[in-house]
Order: C-alpha cells, then sequence, then structure tokens
C-alpha cells in the first residue's frame, strides 16, 4: 500500500526485532515446532503492531505480547490434540553428551506436547519464562489458583514421563546428567 | 516480583530440572530475522480492518434491501459538481447538514465529501469519510456497535464487534474513520476503518504523517471498482502534495478538513488511463517529507 514509516512504526520495529528471539523460544515451547511457533509469534506480533499505542504504554510491553501469544496459543490449541512435529526422528541415543541431550530436549517437547493447552502454558511461564504466579496469572487470564493448579498438575505428569527419568537429576545446563 | 501469597519465581526448588529442560528445548528453537515487513503489513491490515467484498451482484442486493437507510446517508446529488471523466476533483470541505454535530458526539459521525469525479464508465463517484469521534472507555462498545452496524448494511460480511475484541483494540487516543465510496448515488460495500489521533493526541511522530490506500479494491477477494482511486489521510504539517504522471505532467490534489480532526482527507483519481510515475509530500514550510514516498497507481 506504499505507506509511510512512522515513528510509531520505528519504534515499533525496534521493539518487535529485540523481542522476537525470546517470542520464538517461548512459543517454541508452547507449540511444540518451528513453524507453528513462528505463525504463533507472527499473529501475535500483528496484533501488538496494530495495538502498539496502546501495548507501548503499558508498564511492560513484552509481557504486554507474551500475553497475547498466550491468548493465541490458547485459541488455537483449544480445539486440537496435542502434537509434535519433528524434523526428523532422532537415532537413538548414544554415548555422547550430544545425543543425549538431544533426546532429552526431544523428550521434554514431546512430553510438554501431551499436555493440555493451560498445563503447558503454565509449565512454560512458571519454568521458561521464569515468572512468579501472579505474573503467569496475568499472562494467562486466569486466576493464581488456578496458575498453581495447573503448573502442578503438568510438573506431575512430566514426572511420570519415563524419557525424563534421568532428566530429573538434572541441575546444571551442558550436558547429559 | 512476588507478594506475600505469590509464590516465587521457579528458578530454584526441586523442580529445578524442568526449567533447565525447557531451556535445553527452547535452544532448539532456529532463531531467524524477525520478518518485520510482513508483521507491519498484517498490522496495518488490522488496523484498517477493510473492509472488502461483494461483487456487484451482491452488492445491488444489499443496495435493494437497505434502500431506506442509503436514502438517508445520500448526500444531496445536486449540490456537487461532476468532474470530467476519469479525473477526480476536491470540493470545499462539506458536511452533510444534518449529521454534523455541535459537540463530539462518539455516535454522531460527521461526514465530509472528500472528493468526486466521474468513472471511465461515464458514472458520478463521490467519496466520503465519516467522523466517529474518540468515545470513552465506557462507551467503546457502543461506539464500535454503531460503526459496525452502518458498515454492515452495505456488506453482510461485516461482523459486528464483540465486548471482548473492543477491550482488546480500542484506542483511547483515537477517533475512527469509516471512508466509502458512492458510485452513481450507491454506496459501496468495501469501506475502510481507521484509527486516527483525537484533536490533541496527535503524538509529534505522526504531524507529517501520510497514509494512503486504494479504494474499495481488494485483490485477495478480485473486486476492482468502477474508478482508481487513491484515498490518503495528511499529517497536520503535511502540506502540498504534487502527482507526477507517465507524460510528465502533474496535478497537486487538494485535502479538505474533516470534521475537527487533525487529520485531512484527501481522493486521488487516476487520470485518464495514466500511471502515476511519482509522488512528493511536502511539509507545510515546503520542505520535502522524505519518507512519504508513496507508490499509488503505478
Amino acid at each position: 500500500m506504499g505507506e509511510v514509516k512512522s515513528g510509531r512504526d520505528e519504534e515499533f520495529q525496534a521493539f518487535i526485532v529485540a523481542a522476537w528471539p525470546r517470542l520464538v523460544r517461548t512459543a517454541y515451547l508452547l507449540a511444540g515446532e518451528q513453524y507453528a511457533a513462528e505463525d504463533l509469534v507472527q499473529s501475535a506480533a500483528e496484533k501488538a503492531c496494530a495495538a502498539w499505542s496502546k501495548v507501548r504504554r503499558a508498564d511492560d510491553p513484552y509481557a504486554y505480547v507474551r500475553r497475547i501469544l498466550v491468548n493465541q496459543h490458547a485459541r488455537r490449541w483449544r480445539r486440537r490434540a496435542p502434537e509434535l512435529l519433528v524434523d526428523a526422528v532422532p537415532d537413538a541415543a548414544g554415548a555422547e553428551d550430544g545425543f543425549a541431550r538431544c533426546d532429552q530436549r526431544g523428550a521434554l517437547l514431546a512430553a510438554l506436547a501431551t499436555l493440555p493447552p493451560r498445563q503447558r502454558e503454565a509449565v512454560v511461564l512458571r519454568h521458561w519464562e521464569d515468572l512468579s504466579d501472579s505474573s503467569t496469572a496475568a499472562a494467562m487470564g486466569c486466576s493464581v489458583g488456578a496458575v498453581r493448579s495447573h503448573a502442578a498438575k503438568g510438573i506431575a505428569r512430566l514426572r511420570q514421563v519415563a524419557a525424563l527419568v534421568e532428566f530429573k537429576d538434572t541441575t546444571t545446563i551442558g550436558g547429559a546428567a | 516480583m512476588s507478594g506475600v501469597t505469590d509464590r516465587e519465581p521457579a528458578g530454584k526448588g526441586p523442580d529445578v530440572w524442568v526449567g533447565l529442560g525447557l531451556a535445553e528445548a527452547a535452544g532448539g528453537a532456529r532463531i531467524g530475522p524477525a520478518p518485520v515487513a510482513d508483521i507491519m503489513a498484517g498490522g496495518r491490515r488490522l488496523r484498517r480492518r477493510r473492509r472488502t467484498v461483494v461483487g456487484a451482484a451482491v452488492l445491488a442486493a444489499a443496495v435493494a434491501l437497505a434502500g431506506g437507510a442509503v436514502a438517508q446517508l445520500r448526500p444531496d446529488r445536486a449540490a456537487s459538481q461532476v468532474a470530467p471523466a476519469g479525473v477526480g476533483t476536491v470540493p470545499a470541505p462539506t458536511h452533510s447538514p444534518t449529521a454534523t454535530p455541535a459537540v463530539r458526539d462518539p455516535l454522531t459521525p460527521v461526514r465530509t465529501l472528500v472528493g468526486e469525479g466521474t468513472t471511465p464508465g461515464g458514472k458520478p463517484w463521490q467519496l466520503w469519510a465519516a467522523l466517529w469521534p474518540l468515545a470513552p472507555k465506557e462507551r467503546a462498545f457502543e461506539q464500535a456497535t454503531a460503526v459496525r452496524e452502518e458498515l454492515r448494511r452495505y456488506d453482510a460480511k461485516v461482523e459486528l464487534p464483540t465486548e471482548e475484541y473492543v477491550r482488546q483494540y480500542w484506542q483511547p487516543d483515537d477517533d475512527v474513520i469509516t471512508v466509502y465510496l458512492m458510485v452513481d448515488g450507491v454506496r459501496l460495500g468495501h469501506a475502510l476503518e481507521w484509527d486516527l489521533p483525537a484533536p490533541g493526541k496527535v503524538p509529534p511522530t505522526m504531524q507529517t504523517n501520510v497514509n494512503g490506500g486504494l479504494v474499495a479494491r481488494s485483490s485477495k477477494d478480485g473486486i476492482v471498482p468502477p474508478v482508481d482511486l487513491v484515498h490518503f489521510m495528511l499529517g497536520p504539517d503535511v502540506g502540498r502534495v504534487v502527482v507526477t504522471w507517465e507524460d510528465g505532467s502533474t496535478t497537486e490534489p487538494q485535502a479538505v478538513t474533516m470534521g475537527d480532526s487533525p487529520f485531512r482527507e484527501m481522493a486521488v483519481a487516476r487520470k485518464g488511463t495514466m500511471l502515476a510515475k511519482s509522488w512528493a509530500f511536502y511539509d507545510k514550510d515546503g520542505k520535502l517529507i522524505p519518507e512519504a514516498d508513496g507508490a499509488y497507481l503505478n
């Protein structure tokens, strides 16, 4: 349409370029695969762009956009069975850490994909975004009690996944347990 | 971040493995550059909430059904001057005499004739803008419903807003503008809906803002209007606009004021069958606005 850049556009562009990596990673954990994650973030970013004059006035614009992202995820996944798309089926784990880590990564994504959307959101926001219960509740648009319930149920289900047994002893990043 | 009853972020504790595992897993995401152009285009699409639909047959049916409403909104054609074929003209600022409120009422739009002319097929066209003054938050849903109900009378595909939608997208500083084309006295269904800063709310970055777009056209739906027409909204500090056509001739379309909006409206129709070679937008001091390099009708 040949529209003209405005200062507001430039401000939004700077914001979204900076926030993009973090949003994609969060969306990747929520959606379980790359393309759905990028689609989710782009959709949320478009909404943020459309409402930028409102978003920019928020105390934390990133939190605002993250909430849009979570809402988008909740809407999209409400009627869909959980699924996990992978680029390739990994070989059996070898002795090297790299293989083990790849397996664990895949196992955790697969386990996340089996959680109901709200449990997945609670787990990701609490344990990846490292939000408090109240911040998670704000992002999910629900009560603190509901967050605790969703997160507890989600973690309980993850604990039961056999492929994550070894992972549960992990206390640092950088190699297989 | 944590309060008395709030649980701490989950960085520590027996479930630390979850966070570490999620960090590992998140590392598997490929991070490319943000598709900024696509995002901006999508955002603008949402903002405009462009309403394109209706082919000629559907339009005719809609008009027949909404005849009464059309008659109410139809401007006085006798008062309009029709320009030579294919060329639009800009009338003196004109408001529908029955619709101009004394005070800003979010439910009473101020209608302005932005431009008029004749289609290549010989039918008169008029471009109208309706300014719906900024609604306070408690009346935003009421206003959004009124705006959409009017659009819906001419375009059955327009959906009425939900309260959640209005809560999410209501702009506390913006008037709502709808722009519609009338051909041969009949209002077309493909209207544009915009948000523009209200009086006293224009940020410095939008003083020389130029927004433009083709009217009543949708590539997606294959809708081609009977006249090639671009509608512009110009920031308060935008001055002269010069269009250079492919034969080297130039025109200087004039903008009209729209109620008390700080933005002015402008309509530019294709000159005959010619393509526009370039557009130049100047500020009130005559300086070229470098970022306003629109590519329309080319």
